[in-house]
């Protein structure tokens, strides 16, 4: 899912990262043995390379989600995430708006080898409720984004198949495919359009189980931070099969901001604001 | 208004405790965060009620403000959320709470806070057991999901170890039970009459009464897929005993309270008694809170989609130690093609206890050395029937099985349906909750509750047609 590289790494990074256990879950047709296999491989591992580093992130993000009709509903979350090296990433995300939820907050510690481990918060309880579910296909707070887009990117769950070189606004892109190892995902298979210059995802499409299109994201907007890494403020994500959108607008991004392991404890969750 | 109020200041520590947070607190540099909501109540009873002027339409206003402030740090916290009920009825369900008003301090690893609180502990869906630190809000829901602002003082340790918590609980809450216009009504066995509990008499074991200092402590520890926890609690029972406290009128209106107090009997009283007046004339009973030491044992083991608990607890009192527990799964599925994106899940627990019957005469006896008094064959043959479990602890041998469904859609609309089934009395308690919000700042919810198969011996007998539905509607802001 390199396509995410940018979004996710975003402040999103690691929310409800893969939670599939790689080395069991995985049972998909060999790929392999795709002609652009190996380039597409090189490109991810190159944007994954090229957003390692950043320690940490905080964000604030608001999502408009647009309904066929038109109608608009706002909502307001706050991020923040920690880069484990050897692992998946720890992420927060606290809910300030719908009102109703304000306060309720997820953490997650994304995985790698295994599936993640994720706690909601519910204020009015005081209680911490821990979550089991490998499947992360359900839209996220009514959006047209599903758990799945907004987990953590790692080169291992997918397979790539380098299609093409497009030109894609003043820059050259790639087109890669990418298939999910994860037999829980939503997804037959993403084509992603990456950068040249930056290795930035400026575009994905997601194909359903059925193989149509069901979704188009398109990331605008980037921002540098530290000289190194590529942000984006503002990401489209359109359904193409019910005409709903959904928009995220990131502010207030911060990198290395000194965010420890003791941010993301269980503790931490009940205080989280 | 007023009377909420005196109802506040009534509780004396509580006002006292309730300043703390006020005078730790460095002065507010940044804002307040203020939010709550202000909530709109029907309630609504279906049966026909089972005695005259009980009214079946009841409406109620809730306000729930909230006030919190972060330093810029994020180490000092204090926050505010009182809450207040006006209702149609004139039981206590117009009340007043404090529900939070504590200073938080966050350290590297740790915590400390004080004032007043709501903790909570456990993992099982259909019973709290382990979660001893608050009092039951029984009057703002009677499912036990609501919970008063427990004073307190607290320290958290988080380390590679696991979670430690300590609290000192430095003044007691009892349960309030009258809701609605007529007294809680209770049924106990031998008497073909509902008994009203006094709620202005309340006994305590402890001579400290409500300003016992209570101990909790608890560690919790991940190991993986498997959380553990092992809590303790010596204090005041939350729960309270029901013991004889009034007799009525044409017993002299003869106080059973004042006799477990003063340990003596009038001359009248003890004419009373020999003719055997006492039990058949009884005519209230009253709350008796026990001291407790309980130990708490928390399991939770996730594997794929399936999530397995188990919550026990043992106590330790003077009126019988017992062991309870309450064990069972919960299995999502996620994203039901079928329910257009809707995740689903099924829960299934069951609850047991070993608590033994409790003697009501033996209640009296024992607290009142009534026997030295009267001579044991005075008290042969006017005993009541001993009396089945708890009226707050019914569940000693009973299954749930509940179904969450969340929409996944904009209005987070969201189906709960539940019913616990006892397995000997095959008594069943329904109920369903469904809640869209609208637009981005209201949320609906309706709640139904109905009880099904109440028996005669039942301590619910005098609220069996007690089945309700409610309509509420929250503003946030």
């Amino acid at each position: 899912m390199d396509v995410f590289k940018g979004l996710q790494k975003q402040a999103f990074k690691g929310f409800a990262t893969g939670l599939l256990s790689l080395s069991v879950l995985f049972s998909h047709a060999d790929n392999s043995a795709l002609p652009g296999f190996e380039k597409g491989l090189e490109i991810a591992k190159e944007q994954k390379k090229r957003d390692q580093g950043w320690v940490d992130s905080q964000s604030e993000m608001k999502m408009i989600l647009r309904s066929a009709s038109g109608k608009e509903n706002t909502r307001f979350i706050k991020l923040k995430s920690l880069e484990v090296p050897t692992d998946g990433d720890k992420s927060l995300m606290v809910f300030e708006q719908p009102k109703d939820v304000a306060g309720t907050a997820f953490l997650t510690f994304s995985h790698v080898e295994k599936a993640d481990d994720q706690w909601i918060y519910l204020p009015a309880l005081k209680r911490i409720k821990r979550i089991a579910s490998k499947k992360k296909t359900g839209s996220f707070m009514g959006s047209e984004f599903s758990f799945e887009d907004l987990s953590s990117f790692e080169v291992e769950k997918y397979d790539f198949n380098y299609l093409r070189d497009e030109k894609c606004g003043e820059d050259t892109c790639f087109v890669v495919e990418s298939f999910p190892k994860d037999k829980y995902s939503g997804y037959t298979r993403l084509i992603s359009w990456i950068d040249q210059s930056n290795y930035r995802v400026q575009k994905i499409e997601f194909y359903d189980k059925k193989k149509a299109l069901l979704k188009v994201m398109t990331v605008k907007n980037y921002e540098l931070y530290g000289e190194k890494f590529w942000r984006p403020t503002h990401s489209i994500m359109e359904n193409k099969q019910t005409g709903k959108a959904t928009e995220m607008f990131w502010e207030n991004m911060r990198l290395s901001t000194g965010l420890t392991p003791e941010d993301f404890s269980k503790n931490n969750l009940k205080r989280a604001k | 208004m007023k009377s909420l109020l005196s109802k506040l200041i009534k509780h004396k520590g509580l006002a006292a405790f309730a300043l703390t947070p006020l005078s730790l607190a460095p002065l507010a540099q940044s804002e307040i965060d203020k939010s709550g909501y202000l909530e709109a109540e029907f309630r609504y009873y279906p049966s026909e009620a089972l005695f005259e002027n009980q009214d079946r339409f009841f409406y109620s206003l809730g306000i729930a403000p909230e006030l919190e402030w972060t330093s810029d740090d994020e180490t000092h916290q204090v926050t505010f959320k009182p809450f207040g009920r006006f209702s149609s009825s004139e039981g206590n369900r117009s009340h007043a709470d404090i529900r939070e008003f504590y200073y938080l301090y966050a350290g590297t690893g740790w915590q400390i806070e004080a004032g007043i609180n709501k903790v909570y502990w456990g993992v099982a869906e259909s019973a709290h057991l382990v979660d001893v630190i608050n009092q039951t809000n029984v009057v703002e829901a009677f499912n036990g999901e609501e919970k008063l602002g427990q004073p307190l003082i607290g320290l958290g340790l988080e380390n590679a170890y696991g979670n430690f918590d300590f609290y000192v609980l430095p003044y007691f809450r009892k349960r309030e039970l009258t809701t609605y216009d007529e007294p809680y009504l209770v049924s106990l066995p031998g008497l073909d009459r509902p008994l009203d509990i006094d709620e202005d008499k309340v006994l305590f074991e402890s001579k400290n009464k409500e300003s016992n200092i209570d101990l909790a402590a608890r560690w919790a520890q991940s190991f993986n897929d498997l959380d553990v926890a092992i809590s303790v609690f010596h204090g005041i029972d939350r729960e309270g005993l029901i013991v004889p406290a009034t007799l009525n009128e044409e017993s002299l209106g003869t106080d059973l309270s004042e006799i477990f107090l003063n340990d003596q009997l009038t001359p009248e009283q003890k004419e009373l008694a020999n003719t055997g007046a006492l039990f058949a004339n009884l005519d209230a009973i009253a709350l008796y809170y026990q001291n407790l030491t309980q130990i708490g044992l928390e399991l939770q083991y996730l594997y794929d989609d399936l999530i397995f608990k188990f919550e026990g607890t043992s106590k330790y009192q003077t009126k019988g130690n017992y062991l309870s527990y309450v064990t069972g799964i919960e299995y999502t599925f996620a994203d039901v093609d079928m329910l257009f994106g809707a995740d689903a899940g099924i829960l299934v627990e069951y609850l047991w206890n070993n608590r033994k019957d409790i003697d009501l005469t033996e209640e009296a006896l024992e607290l009142t050395n009534l026997e030295a008094i009267i001579g044991p064959d005075q008290v042969q043959g006017k005993r009541l029937p001993p009396m089945q479990g708890n009226l707050f602890s019914p569940f000693e041998n009973d299954v749930f099985i509940g179904t969450r469904f969340n929409l996944n859609n904009v209005d987070s609309t969201q189906f709960v349906a539940g019913i616990i089934h006892d397995l000997e009395s095959h008594t069943q308690l329904s109920t369903f909750v469904g809640s869209p919000r609208i637009g981005d700042s209201v949320r609906i919810s309706i709640n139904a509750y109905f009880l099904t198969n109440v028996e005669k011996n039942s301590a619910l007998y005098y609220s069996r047609r007690d089945d309700m539905i409610e309509f509420k509607t929250a503003w946030f802001f």
